[in-house]
């Protein structure tokens, strides 16, 4: 065959071959919204939260209030965590001791919401000296997961006034202390 | 004639691009099997033994936990869902019928308050609703689909879930997993076998 000729057809191949690659490639990207879409709960909680405002964070605590009945006075950060049962005294002490290492300025500004991980939970909570923050018994699925997801890795999360997610930050398993934990979460 | 190095490499390009294409299309196909939604996600832990759990409807009426009933299901729904609404009219909406005959309630769950469902879209319509629940029954379940559906027995057992709308071969397997646990009709009138 001639060389121009051929080299004419596997360019042409190449084009073809070309086409099915773009459009694989785009459903691959089409498909990796689709999965983050259904599974990253950073995006619901932020889309969600973000559409309810300020006094969806949190629902009820532990005693059956509304975390926020009087919503907190320009918070520039809400800093949510989870409260495990099984170490729940550890816990408290840890970010009751976060709470007194922010400073005066960021007591006001920097909001902290724990999350008991269940009624066990509750009832301990309730049993004990009130906590310098909310914990929060009764919440949104959505919020729900997406806190015990971040716990899954140790984390909490910082998230901005309209509570968009923006940190995530390891405190559980040791080497953070209360004071870097505080410090991460000023703004 | 001798040829230019990069008309050299051209059936070597065409030759790579074809098997990338291969591989990709089979990934995608692949991928799309591992995405399509069937069985409900557990999280790792717990005894697998699952109560109702507590929590509070929309108008803030607390709902307790329930033990002891023969059987309950949860569904996990979202308002303005066209598979959610079109379930609900169609396999879910038969389902939901025999699991009222069998007095088993059916919890509601949405993710949030912005898609809680209006009273009027509630399927059975006595179902209640809880936008807030307490942590235990998430840390069994990772719900993230809707519609999903799950029926429990009556020592709190999981007996069937679905991620995703239900079709014929659905219903007929959850009710095939519903008489396997032994529920019988308790409504006046309904007494004999399920359907």
């Amino acid at each position: 065959m001639n060389e121009g000729k051929q080299s004419r057809i596997e360019r042409a191949a190449l084009l073809v071959l070309l086409i099915p690659l773009v459009y694989c490639l785009y459903l691959m990207t089409a498909d990796a919204r689709l999965v983050a879409a259904r599974r990253s709960d950073a995006n619901a909680i932020a889309g969600m939260r973000s559409r309810v405002g300020i006094g969806a964070i949190g629902g009820l605590d532990v005693f059956g209030d509304s975390v926020f009945r009087t919503p907190p006075v320009a918070p520039e950060r809400f800093v949510v965590f989870l409260l495990r049962r099984t170490s729940i005294g550890r816990d408290l002490g840890f970010w009751e001791a976060v709470s007194a290492a922010l400073g005066a300025q960021a007591q006001r500004s920097v909001i902290l919401v724990g999350y008991c991980d269940g009624g066990a939970c509750n009832a301990t909570v309730r049993n004990l000296p009130r906590p310098p923050f909310p914990v929060v018994a009764f919440a949104e699925i959505d919020d729900l997961q997406t806190v015990l997801d971040a716990d899954d890795k140790g984390q909490f999360l910082v998230l901005d006034p309209r509570a968009s997610v923006v940190g995530r930050y390891r405190w559980r398993g040791g080497g953070e202390s209360p004071e870097t934990v505080a410090k991460v979460s000023e703004p | 004639m001798k040829l230019h190095p990069s008309q050299q490499m051209l059936p070597r390009i065409v030759a790579a691009l074809s098997i990338v294409d291969a591989a990709l299309f089979i990934g995608i196909v692949l991928s799309a099997r591992g995405i399509r939604p069937v069985a409900v996600v557990r999280r790792p832990g717990g005894n697998g033994v699952f109560a109702r759990p507590a929590g509070f409807t929309p108008d803030g009426r607390f709902i307790p936990g329930g033990k002891g009933l023969a059987c309950w299901a949860a569904r996990f729904e979202i308002d303005n869902c066209e598979f959610c609404q079109a379930d609900d009219k169609g396999d879910w909406g038969r389902l939901a019928g025999v699991l009222a005959k069998l007095g088993c309630p059916v919890l509601v769950l949405p993710p949030g308050r912005s898609a809680e469902l209006a009273e009027r879209e509630l399927v059975p319509r006595d179902a209640i609703q809880e936008v807030y629940i307490s942590m235990d029954f998430v840390k069994q379940f990772r719900l993230t689909i809707a519609p999903t559906t799950l029926i429990f027995g009556p020592r709190g057992e999981l007996l069937w879930s679905k991620q995703g709308e239900l079709g014929a071969e659905d219903y007929a397997a959850a009710l095939s997993s519903v008489r396997s646990a032994g529920l019988t009709m308790r409504r006046a009138g309904d007494a004999g076998s399920l359907p």
